[in-house]
């Protein structure tokens, strides 16, 4: 019933809908027991600081997703903006000795563009965002190996690596910078008008128009959104590994959307909450980080990921079956 | 008239904060039309969606041709014979008739092997429709493609279709809610036609002359309680109303009327190739205009035109005597228009949204500066708890029956749902409204505060265009009335003339 939406809720209602979600967070409880019994150093501070860190770009990207997604659309090309962005700024820095600042701008700058360039095409000429994304991933997957001539760079200046490698306290910059996404776009969508607006155009997209909503707004913001997260998840990683390529992060789409789905985000529109996102990355970095503790080698991590999804998403149905 | 196919005792049904169905007896028996009647959330839906097996009793016993029956979906029930007609008509709408007609249940090839490659049989199929199509009396191409047909012929499709499947039981959730006279008729003649082959249909409807015109015995809800079970014949409108409601009304169509002021908006010169042509008319502040016509003389496309939904030849907007750029809803509404949409379910509710968003979702997007409660700041950033106490009103003063604000709007009765949809109309504080079936599944009480609302907004000088399928609705609440047919205006009238005869003379003139 009610479990997605928890905006306008008195507190007898967000008690039931936080419970309806208990099949998810049970989900990530198991599977911590699970990891801290089987592999010895996972439950430590500095190995759960550790998931954090691995979790940013991934959570930063589904942040962004969850809006999209949300508003009935989706957005294929967020791991190649994640190379784009990182490859941009880490060339302005190499090649060009600019300054970290107006480098991460023009990072997030160019993330805005292919963003806004996706949303303007399926929100005025109503291409299916499937469809042009994908054409998007090619592209800026294509730019960025163009521009890098497929060569890896390295040696970028000291101080960028602040926002990859730095802590403040104990808790990674990078994790900081993933928590303030997730703040940003829960405000957004709990307490905005644009909020209710891309839940409206993701659940009834003739109604929405016939309010008089701007459809083609919401469109156009929630993939530029998407759009500035990939650059902004991007420019994170370019730091966390102080170097940049074209082909990084090739595999990631597919933890993003798993993360966001796994949150209970409905593909079809219209239902979905932040706070499932983080759950889901969560989940999705837990067993990508438990899996390495455990020496499991890539493929069967592959292998084993698709099947912990499934697990994830299976008891997360039953938990909202009991509930209603 | 014999055993009762269908025999249901101590029905409980209860949603969170409500009970739906309090011990509800309920029979019916074949060749007769069982009317269910009841105020908005009564609980007559629920009841219909139980039999169906959409909707699980808490409580009960479920009897079927004498034999209890235990388990409840939707695909058993329909095996057993019983078939729903919901107002959200569910056809195919890419497929054509006939394949509607036998969906999920093609007719194969006589010929072994070609039926072994399961290879439908067309023409077969084309046959067996035209025969039940003949037998309900029924005058349709099976060929046709189903997003072809009027709301009423996919009605009768649907029933045909329920035929088709040997239905002992056929219920039918407000199938009369926007036709047309004639449409009405022919239904009608379609429901005689079933009695006639015992089939037992249990009809629900807010229009008690349907009722007192087509049933048999009527069962009174009200607030999930049977309060009455009687022969239609010994029934009485009053009477009816005072069961339903508790109450009685001296009038159920009141006369009403606004203060008329200066000329607000004038449509000059509408047309649209193939759908209606050469329109002109006006409205003043304060008047309550009628459209009036029959199912297919494009009153909706007009309309849904001047509101900026769609797309026009030629054609001038002119409001306060100014010309104005209006080609797109919210152009309208930045205008001061407001719309209400006649399909709900698909350009009107948000399901998946709360009753406050649904109520208010035009307010947030449309800021009014002269506002005393301040519902966003500049960054739309919603203040919850003004939100909260604006749509209370709203759900306060149109009688909205639900548990929390915050409960989906999918959760409310029909009724329900169309007076938060009137609301959200009103609350841009448009000057001139357009409703397309104000009162669409609204019950009888529920329409008279409706009628006091319009009344209101029209003595402050809101301008009111109405369409409505009731005609004692229009000759009551408009005080004037345009008739159109085909696409072209044929005759405006003074309420005072507006009988039916002289409206169905211009309406097929
Ligand atoms: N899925 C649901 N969850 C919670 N409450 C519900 C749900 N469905 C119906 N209700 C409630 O049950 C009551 C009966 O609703 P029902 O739809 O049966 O009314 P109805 O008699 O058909 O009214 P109407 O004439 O407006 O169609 C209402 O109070 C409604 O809000
Ligand atoms: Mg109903």
């Amino acid at each position: 019933m009610n479990e997605n939406n928890q905006r306008f809720m008195k507190s007898s209602h967000l008690i039931s809908s936080i419970f309806s979600k208990y099949g998810l967070i049970f989900a990530l409880v198991v599977l911590i027991i699970f990891l801290s019994i089987t592999a010895e150093n996972f439950l430590t501070l500095s190995n759960i600081m550790n998931v954090l860190l691995q979790a940013s770009n991934i959570g930063i990207m589904a942040a962004g997703l969850t809006l999209v997604i949300i508003c009935a659309e989706i957005d294929l090309s967020v791991a190649s903006i994640q190379s784009m962005g990182a490859v941009v700024v880490a060339l302005l820095l190499k090649d060009y000795n600019a300054p970290i600042f107006l480098a991460v701008l023009a990072s997030l700058g160019v993330g805005i563009l292919l963003g806004a360039f996706s949303g303007l095409f399926v929100g005025l000429f109503a291409i299916p965002a499937f469809i042009l994304t994908l054409a998007m991933d090619s592209l800026a997957r294509g730019g960025a190996l163009i521009l890098t001539g497929e060569q890896s760079i390295f040696g970028l200046p000291e101080p960028f690596s602040f926002l990859g490698q730095g802590y403040i306290g104990p808790v990674p910059v990078a994790a900081i910078v993933m928590g303030l996404v997730f703040l940003i776009a829960h405000l957004i969508l709990s307490r905005t008008v644009l909020g209710t607006n891309i839940y409206a155009v993701g659940g009834n997209k003739e109604a929405a128009r016939v309010a008089g909503i701007n459809v083609f707004a919401v469109q156009l913001f929630v993939l530029t959104f998407s759009g500035f997260c990939a650059a902004l998840a991007g420019t994170v990683m370019a730091s966390r590994l102080m170097a940049a390529q074209a082909i990084m992060g090739m595999f990631d789409l597919m933890d993003v959307i798993a993360a966001v789905v796994i949150g209970g985000t409905s593909l079809l529109g219209g239902e979905g909450r932040i706070i499932g996102t983080v759950i889901g990355t969560l989940i999705i970095a837990c067993i990508r980080n438990g899996l390495n503790l455990l020496g499991i080698a890539a493929d069967w991590q592959l292998l084993a990921v698709g099947a912990i999804i499934i697990l994830a998403v299976l008891l997360d149905y039953v938990g909202k079956k009991r509930q209603s | 008239m014999g055993q009762p196919i269908l025999e249901l005792r101590n029905i409980f049904k209860a949603f969170p904060g409500v009970t739906a169905l309090d011990n509800v007896d309920f029979d019916v028996l074949g060749g007769e039309v069982h009317v269910l009647l009841g105020e908005n959330g009564a609980g007559k839906s629920t009841l219909i969606k139980i039999i169906a097996g959409t909707e699980k009793k808490d409580n009960g016993d479920f009897i079927f041709e004498q034999k209890a029956v235990e388990k409840h979906t939707p695909f058993l029930m329909r095996e057993m014979g019983i078939s729903v007609i919901h107002q959200e008509l569910s056809l195919v709408r890419l497929m054509d008739v006939k394949s509607n007609l036998f969906l999920g249940r093609d007719l194969k090839k006589k010929n072994w092997l070609l039926s072994k490659f399961g290879i439908r049989d067309d023409a077969g199929m084309v046959n067996h429709c035209k025969q039940v199509f003949s037998e309900l009396g029924i005058n349709l191409d099976p060929n046709k493609s189903v997003m072809e047909l009027t709301l009423s012929q996919m009605q009768l499709v649907e029933i045909a279709k329920a035929v088709a499947f040997d239905s002992k039981v056929i219920l039918m959730d407000e199938p009369t809610s926007s036709l047309g006279p004639e449409e009405k008729d022919q239904l009608f003649r379609v429901i005689e036609r079933l009695k006639r082959r015992k089939i037992g249909i249990v009809f629900v409807s807010h229009i008690l002359e349907d009722c007192m015109a087509i049933g048999n015995k009527i069962s009174v809800l009200r607030d999930g309680q049977l309060v009455a079970s009687i022969d239609a014949n010994d029934a009485e409108i009053d009477t009816l109303i005072k069961l339903m409601t508790g109450r009685t009304f001296q009038e159920r169509y009141p006369k009403i009327s606004g203060i008329i002021g200066e000329t607000i908006l004038e449509v000059r010169n509408f047309n649209k190739e193939g759908v209606f042509e050469n329109i002109n008319f006006s409205i003043k502040k304060g008047e309550i205009i009628g459209f009036a016509g029959l199912v297919g003389a494009r009153r909706t496309d007009l309309l849904r035109a001047v509101f900026g939904l769609e797309e026009i030849n030629t054609g001038k907007i002119f409001i306060n005597s100014k010309e104005v750029k209006l080609t797109k809803p919210r152009d309208a509404i930045r205008l001061g228009l407001t719309f209400l949409t006649e399909d709900r379910k698909n350009q009107g509710i948000f399901p998946l949204l709360t009753v406050l968003e649904n109520l208010l979702i035009c307010r947030f997007n449309f800021r009014n500066k002269s506002e005393n409660l301040r519902l966003t700041n500049k960054f739309g950033y919603i203040n919850i708890s003004n939100a909260y106490k604006i749509s209370d009103e709203y759900v306060q003063k149109f009688g909205v029956k639900v548990s929390s604000l915050a409960d989906k709007i999918s959760q409310l009765s029909g009724g329900n749902q169309q007076k938060v949809l009137l609301a959200r109309g009103i609350s841009t504080h448009a000057s001139v409204l357009i409703l397309d079936e104000p009162t669409k599944g609204v019950d009888a009480g529920g329409k008279v505060e409706i009628y006091r609302i319009i009344e209101d907004l029209a003595k402050t000088g809101v301008a009111i265009i109405v369409i409505s399928s009731e005609l004692p609705e229009v000759a009551a609440i408009c005080t004037r009335i345009i008739v159109m047919n085909d696409g072209r205006i044929t005759g405006e009238l003074p309420r005072e003339q507006a009988d039916p005869e002289t409206l169905m003379r211009y309406a097929t003139s």
